[in-house]
């Protein structure tokens, strides 16, 4: 009886599809221990199963080359799965058996499952499964993820599954093989070519391949990588989401959204008063609770639209295309087309975006990659660039927020070139992608990506944000001698506030409400507005004036130097913490925090003493 | 000597040799380009670089410079 399954499989060969569809709403999404590659487990529950699977990372061969490899490697190894469930792609045969080779040839029970066919039954592509299943010796599922065809079928051969017999033939390939493997005389390359010249007899013996093979991805690219236009629908695409997600729905929802916080703080303060709270308790709820974790929440439709977004682009295979035009841009500044993927994760969070550099080939690019990739402003910074820009310049908002956006490109730019000359003299970046067909992405899928990373910023919000929130409120409730005052400006916090806040004189905010935010935006960028959200609220008179209390306190010069700071300076501390995890040093990471922080500071003082002289 | 950076957009060819070394050799064998193997180039990117090509039905993109070292029969 089977208790236990692995998911393996090329990347998009349409394993999240089928993990979704075996397990439902089982899932539980964690980390690999000791690494931060996502793991994906869940349940197969039907009639008379209960088979616990565990998604693998897409891999193309076994060869503890890249990181992903390594853990599926040892998973497979040390945590011997019942059986590993191999889902092969289709369209792409031939490619999908090398690793299927590589995982017989390990000698664990496989059963394989022939993903995409409702593709090439269109294309009228014929694979004998019969004879192929009897050539191989393991027990092959056709399968059409996408339609949820042929799932039941997969779930019925696990449940009743059983080791087959393998032809002659094959028995001879393995044999071959396992002895190549222990002579080591034979180059890794050469064995590579061994398999695939059994795979093309194989295929020639089992799959007669269609002709009407769709050239609908030819189109579209006739578009998008075009030499002219490639590069101008790029950045059209690009600003259309962040207007989309930033303006159109930020003025849809900020409204309704504060008026509900609004009405519900001023019933919750009508209950509390009722019930007989104390006065500091209700102050502590509505001033510092609701107020600082409101603030965040405010913003959670806009990050969700571009969570939305980014999740749409990165199932369709447009991100492909974009590492693909955009390689010659990132090769002047020593990293590859590869590298824009992180760093668009990035824009949703950079603990994803650190963590999807692990897809690149070379030491040198993954390092550059999780140095460079927080300067890309992730969702959290996104509430302070709307806020401040809402308060200065209400009819640019996006152009602001695009202009943050443009300032992290080119302190990339800058960066990458500086490393490239001193710190990383003479690599090699090895670029080498596959370009998928373009799939129109499931939506349930995409709901379920939107739904996960959401829910991270919900639970930071009812977490970190509310914890910190709470300490605020009460840093700036009492005397460094622990008397409780009303005038903020004899608080513990305006003590520290000011202690920091000469700092940040030269760049054009020397107020201690901002210092503090600074700090606090150190533990989770989001606390940001909640700092000024609290300490704001309470210098000011009921109702949420936070625009009106930043315009008291700022410029649109010093506003603009604090954005410009926000936009480049150290990550939050859980960025940090997979920065650390991934260089694997913690040289490398403290190294990078005081760079990025240096060029912030720079940057920034640039901004506002330029900005100054011609705007007084 | 005919190099795979030489061939058109549509134009094919057959993979002679492949002299690059190390781990992009390796991770290039693995992903199916082998030689005798059928290569066609789709198309180069807007700026001139890395080049797109078919090879066991699926599209793969890479640069020019190892593009240069696949030598065609
Ligand atoms: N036509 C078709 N498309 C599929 C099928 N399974 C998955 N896809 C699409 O293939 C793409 C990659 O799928 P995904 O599950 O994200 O692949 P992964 O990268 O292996 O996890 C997505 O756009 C899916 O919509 C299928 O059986 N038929």
């Amino acid at each position: 009886m089977i208790k236990s399954a692995a998911l393996t499989g090329n990347p998009n060969c349409g394993k999240t599809t089928i993990f979704n569809a075996l397990t439902g709403s089982s899932q539980y999404v964690g980390n690999w221990p000791g690494v931060t590659v996502e793991k994906k487990t869940g349940k197969i529950k039907s009639k008379n199963v209960s088979i616990d699977v565990t998604d693998l990372p897409g891999i193309y061969s076994i060869n503890s080359y890249s990181m992903e490899e390594k853990i599926s490697e040892e998973y497979i190894r040390n945590e011997n799965p019942d059986v590993i469930i191999n889902v092969l792609d289709a369209t792409a045969i031939e490619r999908s058996f090398f690793l299927t080779l590589q995982l017989i040839e390990t000698g664990k029970p496989l059963i394989a499952a022939l993903n995409m066919m409702d593709v090439i039954e269109k294309e009228g592509t014929i694979i004998d499964l019969e004879g192929m299943t009897n050539e191989l010796g393991i027990c092959i599922v056709p399968i059409s993820a996408r339609i949820n065809k042929g799932i039941s079928e997969l779930v019925d051969n696990l449940s009743n599954f059983k080791e087959l017999e393998r032809s002659p033939g094959f028995n001879d390939y393995i044999q071959q093989i396992n002895e190549f493997k222990l002579k080591g005389d034979m180059s890794e390359d050469k064995i590579s070519s061994f398999r695939y010249s059994y795979i093309k007899k194989l295929i020639s013996q089992y799959v007669i391949l269609g002709e009407m093979r769709s050239d609908t991805t030819k189109k579209i690219d006739k578009v998008f990588t075009n030499k002219y236009v490639g590069i101008p629908v790029f950045l059209t695409i690009m600003w259309a989401i962040y207007y989309i997600s930033i303006n159109v729905v930020g003025e849809m929802s900020a409204d309704i959204f504060e008026r509900m916080l609004g009405s519900f703080s001023n019933s919750l303060g009508n209950l509390l008063v009722m019930i007989g709270a104390n006065e500091h308790i209700i102050s502590l709820i509505i001033d510092g609770v609701v107020r600082g974790v409101g603030a965040v929440l405010l913003f959670l439709p806009q990050i969700m639209v571009l969570f939305f977004f980014i999740s749409i682009l990165e199932d369709s295979g447009y991100m492909a295309r974009v590492s693909f035009i955009l390689d010659r841009v990132f090769r002047r500044i020593g990293l590859t087309g590869k590298s824009f993927i992180p760093m668009f994760v990035g824009s949703g969070c950079s603990v994803p975006g650190i963590m999807a550099a692990r897809t690149l080939d070379s030491e040198k690019e993954r390092k550059l990659t999780i140095i460079l990739t927080p300067f890309v402003s992730c969702g959290a910074k996104m509430p302070i660039y709307i806020m401040f820009a809402a308060a200065f310049f209400p009819k640019h908002t996006h152009w602001i927020i695009m202009t943050m956006y443009a300032i992290g490109g080119i302190a990339i730019i800058f960066s990458g070139l500086l490393f490239k000359k001193i710190v990383f003299k003479g690599h090699k970046e090895i670029f080498l992608l596959e370009l998928p067909d373009y799939r129109t992405p499931i939506i349930r899928n995409v709901m379920r990506q939107v739904f996960n990373r959401s829910k991270t910023f919900v639970t930071k919000a009812g977490t970190i944000i509310f914890a910190g929130s709470v300490l605020i409120w009460f840093l700036q409730g009492f005397t460094p001698g622990f008397r409780l005052t009303d005038l903020p400006s004899e608080s513990m916090l305006s003590s520290i506030g000011a202690f920091i806040a000469p700092v940040f004189r030269p760049l054009g905010f020397a107020d201690w409400k901002t210092s503090v935010a600074f700090l606090t935006g150190f533990v989770a960028k989001e606390m940001v507005v909640a700092t000024l959200a609290v300490l704001n609220g309470i210098s000011e008179s009921g109702g949420f004036e936070l625009l009106d209390s930043i315009r008291a306190t700022f410029t649109p010069i010093s506003a603009l130097s604090f954005m410009v700071f926000v936009a480049l300076a150290s990550p939050c501390i859980s960025a940090l913490a997979a920065a650390k995890r991934e260089l694997n040093s913690w040289k490398w990471m403290v190294f990078s925090v005081l760079y990025q922080t240096g060029l912030a500071y720079i940057m920034s003082m640039l901004v506002y003493n330029i900005g100054s002289l011609f705007l007084r | 000597m005919n190099r795979l950076s030489d061939l058109k957009p549509g134009e094919k060819g057959v993979i002679k040799s492949i002299d690059i070394d190390g781990a992009i050799k390796i991770r290039m064998t693995q992903l199916g380009i082998t030689e005798g193997e059928t290569v066609q180039v789709e198309k180069y990117a807007p700026l001139g670089d890395p080049i797109e090509i078919s090879i066991r039905g699926y599209s793969l993109c890479f640069r020019k410079t190892e593009a240069e070292r696949i030598i065609l029969v």
